[in-house]
């Protein structure tokens, strides 16, 4: 079992807000054959598939089988994963058991969401479903909401402002203008984010991601494969999940997401610590969602994420560089594609392409990495560090 | 019409064993539910204990609605179908049961709010024979 897994190919499309003349099955294309290209493998040499979404927003029943046929992948085995916005993660968690396991020995991980089809308001309406649909969802409470909750309660316990919120998007905006990929380019600044309307008080609009359209890919081997066909294979080296309760009420603490389990059980795994991380991606569906993950994440104590930021420790040159590809408010949020799109980052950073994003956003010298990618609102967390 | 319809300003469950809890809300009244085995209390109320999950049944009591308020939100934007109900005040109450509890909190300006302050829930008609359950400033 001492067998390693290896990341050898990673693709992404651009994510964006526009409505492309694409359909879901093309966008899935684009992400698999860059993937593919980036692995120097043969179709041929891919033995298994997972597909991973949210269906809800899919007209598609199954989008899995004609995704399968459309890549040239049938009648290879095919497996759908649905866990909110950590789906693609939990692919990559599947998928690592598979290969494990010794069924297969390259998968592939495709994570999509194609958004745009549906107005703001019909997404919300669909995201406020995955709540407690009994007894939360009928008072309206949606993904703003919750995090805005969080983000009272941590200013209440901790005295984090609205600066320090802010402050989150004015460095995932100065890295997100410079990543082509990024559906959100401009760089804005704390003034700005404060003068944006308010969703949720006290989350205003530039505090919140956005439902994007795009594609992720993943291509996963085992270690002799992997080692054959790379001269730069990045491995997994820890794997963490963890679940919280679908409703709010019945939450321990309205400071975390809960992620701090799957953070334990990956650094366990791995044999490192939090100083040991180079550069990380956190799951930043809002401001409140990335300080609330520095501390999860053991990058700060609990209650200090806002003074993290505030000091620059996660820009490039701080303690550890987070986000800095722009994160998921500036990249945008195509929920199926966002974790692939983080593992693409890391692995890229790793690799030393971190300059396939930009040259300004490459964290020089990176060895370890991490991943850190939630579902809902802590509903599943995953936290996935790599290595070179 | 089911009758566990009646709750909420958009509902999505028609179905549920716990439906004697409108008859509660007809009469103003809150109740949770209690394990037989093993003690635990919920609220809101559910059929089956999580805890020890061994279906001794469930006793229903009645609570007081004091509560501490842990969080809130002020919402400016509503999901479809909440159109007619924003701006409104989402917060979580620790109930003196124990529970938390989410609902709207009412009868409060921004100013007010201040987490750890006490609050009560009770119930509220929100249309003929429909109702939800709110925070009111206590």
């Amino acid at each position: 079992m001492s067998e390693r897994i290896g990341i050898i190919g990673v693709g992404q499309t651009s994510f964006h807000r526009i409505r492309l003349a694409k359909s879901l099955r093309e966008m899935c294309f684009d992400a698999y054959s860059e993937a593919l290209d980036d692995s120097n493998l043969a179709p041929e040499d891919i033995d298994g598939l997972i597909v991973c979404y949210t269906e809800e927003y899919d007209k598609q029943r199954g989008p899995w089988s004609p995704i399968a046929e459309y890549l040239g992948l049938t009648p290879k085995p095919v497996v759908g994963v649905s866990n909110y916005c950590a789906s693609s993660t939990m692919g990559v968690r599947v998928g690592w058991a598979m290969i494990k396991s010794g069924l297969h020995d390259v998968v592939a991980v495709i994570g999509y969401q194609k958004m745009t089809e549906l107005s703001g308001a019909e997404v919300q309406e669909k995201m406020i479903r995955g709540g407690d649909l009994m007894w939360e969802t009928p008072f309206g409470i949606g993904m703003p909401h919750v995090y805005a909750c969080f983000a009272n309660r941590h200013m209440h316990e901790f005295g984090t402002t609205e600066e320090q919120l802010a402050m989150v998007r004015v460095k995932n905006s100065e890295y997100g203008s410079l990543n082509e990929k990024a559906a959100f380019r401009e760089k804005v600044t704390v003034e700005k984010v404060m003068k944006s309307p308010i969703i949720a008080w006290p989350l205003k609009l530039l505090d919140c991601t956005a439902n994007a359209d795009g594609a992720s890919c993943v291509i996963l081997a085992k270690e002799e494969i992997a080692k054959k066909v790379s001269d730069t294979p990045i491995w997994i080296k820890g794997i963490g999940s963890s679940s919280e309760t679908n409703s709010m009420g019945a939450r321990e603490s309205f400071v975390t997401t809960g992620s701090w389990r799957a953070a334990e059980q990956a650094y366990k795994m791995a044999g490192v610590s939090p100083k040991d991380i180079d550069v990380a991606e956190v799951h930043d569906c809002f401001t409140i969602a990335e300080i609330m993950a520095y501390e999860d994440l053991g990058f700060c104590k609990k209650g200090e994420g806002g003074k993290f930021i505030e000091e620059g420790e996660s820009y490039i040159g701080g303690k550890i560089p987070v986000n800095v590809d722009g994160g998921l408010l500036c990249k945008g949020h195509p929920v199926g594609a966002t974790g692939g799109s983080q593992i693409r980052t890391i692995t890229l950073q790793l690799r030393g392409e971190g300059y396939k994003i930009h040259p300004k956003c490459e964290v020089e010298g990176a060895e370890i990495g991490l991943v850190h990618n939630v579902g809902g609102t802590g509903h599943v967390s995953n936290v996935i560090i790599l290595g070179r | 019409m089911t009758a566990f319809l009646r709750f909420g300003y958009v509902n999505y469950t028609p179905d549920t064993e716990v439906v004697r809890f409108i008859r509660g809300l007809r009469e103003g009244k809150l109740y949770g539910t209690e394990c037989v085995g093993c003690g635990e209390f919920y609220f809101p109320p559910r059929s089956d204990c999580g805890k020890c999950v061994k279906g001794d049944g469930m006793e229903w009591k009645e609570i007081s609605g004091d509560a501490k308020l842990v969080t809130f939100s002020i919402s400016q934007f509503a999901p479809k179908g909440f159109e007619k109900v924003v701006p409104y005040i989402l917060a979580v109450g620790q109930l003196k049961e124990g529970p938390n509890v989410v609902a709207h909190l009412e009868g409060v300006e921004k100013e007010e709010i201040e987490i750890g302050m006490d609050i009560k829930l009770v119930v509220k008609e929100i249309g003929e024979d429909r109702y939800i359950y709110v925070f009111v400033p206590k």
